[in-house]
């Protein structure tokens, strides 16, 4: 009986506590819905790719890739299921979820292989999935993860989720969505491009043909871009008006995690098109003495120095200088001491890393990578404004 | 491997069934039980278990209230431990045990099906109570334990619904989609099902087997089943989730009369509370979702998720505002709330509460360093992952083999935050 009286004791004072501090009407109403309502998560998945979009405002989850291929972290699949609010409760009850868009941008091991992983996980996620995009050509699709993703992914899903894949539209506009007002509210994702290497030489390309996803947020651009290579964006960018429209872009997730552009499409001519503010690199270490991709490589680095768009750490909440490391890849190690000098107006050598090829630098520009500060979390409010910002192992 | 997995608690609780009359507790009763095998009845005591208990992760606490009420002792241990050398099969009841959070994640995780046979079943069982982590351990293993490709009707599919979260499992949710590949099937199944003397878990995995079947109606009717049958909670929360399909909660009453009557009117209130908040995003939304979070609090206790996500829609309110002092205090209330979540068993709320300091040694302009690491040290005490950040702090090498990688890369985040916080100290 005591402890009973004690329980309803504790029970009234916490009742009491927060009806004090409770929030009134008039907060509600002054406070005009714009909140930290987007955030877009670049996952530390080794060297891999996968970024998740949320809108907190519906809770609505988008994901653009999911696949890792070495340097996985450990326990990869139960964090990506708690960023996407299924760890969270300790229960066995079910929890809130909100619903579930799924973007492939192409078709290559380690940008796909982790969604099997994730429905044996907790099949029951993918029973919130909305709708589906596959980039690239459907017969690209033919390894044993890309049948994996086909065979045992997609007919899980419920027969009425619409499953989009595209040929390549010259003159493809910017407002074809993939996600509208119902989903991404005072907001819109498209799909910029997919199969760029249609009709050209490129045509199996599955770097080339990888799918560019644009989320817009008040005339913001967060730019998605897969394994886009220099091909697929020269063919976009060729069209003056989408030029215009993706100037100064908010945030740029690289290309081919930081691929130079003998490989990818971060080159100088696309990167001083767009002028990214913000940048945000996935990659792992990959490479050894023989082989290797040695991502991300130095030319990119290079490149942003010389244009010079990227902004200094800052948000509307914080503003002070985040000193952070970058790895950096070198492929050939006589290019050491050459890269130091190139880097070093805007990114201070700082150490070797555990890796051969790799070298630490520090730096306070926006520019990260997954391999040196984990998972990288932008929070943006409705006018486009980045308003958060967290880095995470 | 046993020596390394030390079982820290036993409990069973045994009360008679049918009559509706709870016998005391005794040890010569559950050994009864256990003994007898009588399947169908110890599922019917798991669930009363379960709405007495909450089924809850927050083991310590329940472990400190189980102790009291039954006088679990050291022979009833011993003696339960006994009962593990004649290798039973997966599946067999044996009783509830519950492993501390470290052990749990670190060891069993990565080794399931490397344990001695005796210990794989106590994840199972654990996994039943609800315990998540055990949960993620049984889907996982499940994978590459059950040979699927030997199954070919629904009878031999059929067993396998009486595994916890199997019907969680995609590779088995594929399978059953294969063998019910018609409607006609799909209703002869669930008609057979029905008249079968199936336990609480079975009728929960069918209903998701059915939701995959796209036969929400089917479904529906089993979570109504496992409800009726066995006072579920699990049946009546996913039951009450059908009927209230819309977000505008036409029929909130229902859902509310369904709930309470499992004893959980706090936890509908915060779905409710959810519904608002996720529902058309208005800020009348809002304000109707705020106080059904207020109304909800008191359930935080038994449900820390409630005090968790409370904290979250607080900071999301918080960076909405644009005076400071309200937002100072949104903020404020977040920290108190993911307090008590973590007191709950929440591991990740500490986090979030080291983050939000962060937040307010801006604002505030304070040194508040002491308390994050107080924070760090908490929740290394709960995630072995961020013990990292004691052991870098106490100087001591971290191993590089690939074990110890999470370890190391963990790190990070707290000597990130206490960075920036003296860096803002000094600024401001």
């Amino acid at each position: 009986m005591f402890f009973r009286i004690l329980r309803v004791s504790v029970f009234l004072c916490h009742a009491f506590l927060y009806a004090v501090t409770d929030f009134d009407d008039a907060d509600f109403d002054q406070c005009g819905i714009e909140g930290a309502d987007f955030h877009v998560v670049v996952k530390n998945v080794g060297q891999g790719s996968c970024t998740i979009l949320k809108n907190r405002k519906n809770s609505h989850y988008l994901i653009v890739d999911a696949g890792t291929s070495s340097d996985t972290p450990v326990d990869i699949v139960n964090r990506m299921a708690s960023e996407l609010g299924i760890s969270e409760s300790h229960t066995d009850l079910p929890s809130y979820a909100g619903k579930i868009s799924i973007i492939t941008s192409h078709s290559d091991r380690d940008h796909i292989n982790l969604f099997p992983k994730l429905i044996n996980l907790n099949a029951v996620l993918f029973n919130r999935t909305v709708k589906v995009f596959l980039g690239d050509l459907p017969e690209n699709y033919n390894s044993k993860d890309g049948k994996d993703l086909l065979e045992k992914v997609l007919p899980l899903l419920d027969p009425s989720v619409p499953l989009f894949t595209t040929t390549y539209v010259e003159d493809q506009l910017l407002d074809e969505y993939f996600l509208g007002e119902e989903h991404f509210p005072q907001t819109h994702v498209s799909i910029l491009c997919s199969n760029a290497g249609h009709d050209t030489s490129y045509h199996h390309n599955e770097n080339t043909n990888s799918a560019v996803v644009r989320l817009c947020i008040n005339g913001q651009n967060i730019l998605i871009m897969g394994d886009a290579s220099a091909f697929t964006t020269r063919r976009y960018m060729i069209n003056p008006s989408h030029r215009e429209e993706l100037r100064d872009t908010q945030l740029l997730i690289e290309s081919h995690h930081g691929a130079s552009d003998k490989d990818g499409a971060n080159d100088g001519l696309w990167l001083s098109q767009i002028r990214p503010k913000h940048v945000a690199i996935s990659a792992g270490y990959f490479g050894g003495e023989d082989s290797g991709y040695f991502h991300p490589n130095t030319e990119p680095f290079m490149d942003l120095v010389m244009i010079d768009s990227l902004q200094q750490h800052s948000t509307d909440s914080f503003d002070y200088s985040d000193e952070h490391e970058i790895a950096i890849g070198i492929r050939n190690l006589s290019d050491i001491e050459h890269t130091k000098r190139q880097l070093a107006s805007f990114f201070t050598y700082f150490r070797n890393a555990s890796k051969p090829h790799w070298l630490i630098f520090q730096t306070n520009l926006s520019i990260y990578n997954t391999a040196t500060s984990g998972d990288i979390r932008y929070i943006f409010r409705s006018d486009g404004s980045l308003t958060d910002f967290s880095r995470e192992y | 491997m046993c020596k390394a997995l030390p079982l820290f608690f036993f409990f069973l609780y045994f009360s008679t069934f049918g009559a509706g009359v709870e016998e005391p507790l005794t040890y010569t009763r559950i050994e009864a039980a256990i003994r007898d095998k009588n399947v169908s009845s110890l599922f019917v005591i798991k669930d009363q278990l379960k709405q007495k208990f909450g089924g809850k992760t927050a083991l310590s606490k329940l472990e400190r209230r189980l102790t009291a009420e039954i006088g679990m002792s050291t022979e009833v241990i011993e003696g339960i431990k006994k009962k593990f050398e004649h290798q039973p099969k997966i599946g067999e009841f044996l009783g509830w045990f519950f492993f501390p959070r470290n052990e749990f994640e670190n060891t069993v995780k990565t080794n399931f099906n490397q344990l001695p046979f005796a210990e794989r079943v106590l994840v199972l069982i654990s996994a039943d109570l609800g315990f998540k982590p055990a949960r993620n351990v049984i889907i996982l293993a499940n994978n590459e334990k059950i040979n699927l490709d030997e199954r070919h009707t629904i009878e031999d599919l059929q067993p396998l619904l009486s595994i916890p979260f199997m019907a969680e499992n995609g590779v088995v949710v594929r399978k059953f989609k294969e063998i019910l590949n018609d409607a006609a099937t799909q209703d002869d199944f669930f008609q057979r099902f029905c008249s079968l003397d199936a336990g609480s878990i079975a009728f929960i995995n069918a209903a998701y087997i059915y939701q995959f079947l796209n036969r929400p109606d089917i479904a529906e009717n089993l979570f109504e089943e496992a409800f009726n049958r066995y006072k579920s909670r699990r049946g009546a929360v996913e039951h009450g989730f059908s009927i209230l399909k819309e977000r505008d909660l036409p029929r909130k009453d229902e859902f509310m009369d369904r709930l309470r009557a499992v004893g959980m009117e706090s936890y509908a209130l915060w779905k409710i509370a959810q519904y608002h908040r996720y529902g058309t995003f208005t800020s009348r939304n809002l304000l109707k979702a705020n106080r059904d979070y207020l109304s909800a609090l008191p359930g935080g206790r038994e449900f820390p998720e409630i005090f968790y996500d409370a904290g979250d829609f607080a900071e999301y309110f918080a960076s909405s505002q644009t005076d400071m002092p309200k937002r100072i205090r949104a903020l404020e209330q977040a920290l108190e709330h993911y307090r008590l979540a973590a007191e709950g068993g929440i591991g990740e709320a500490y986090k979030r509460q080291a983050e939000i300091l962060n937040k307010l040694s801006v604002l505030r302009s304070i040194d508040l360093t002491d308390k994050i690491f107080t924070l760090a040290n908490h929740a290394a005490s709960n995630y072995f992952v961020d013990a990292a950040s004691i052991l870098r702090e106490r100087h001591i090498e971290i191993p590089t083999t690939p074990a110890w990688k999470t370890l190391e890369q963990s790190i990070s985040i707290y000597m990130n935050l206490l960075k920036s916080v003296k860096k803002c100290s000094l600024e401001f």
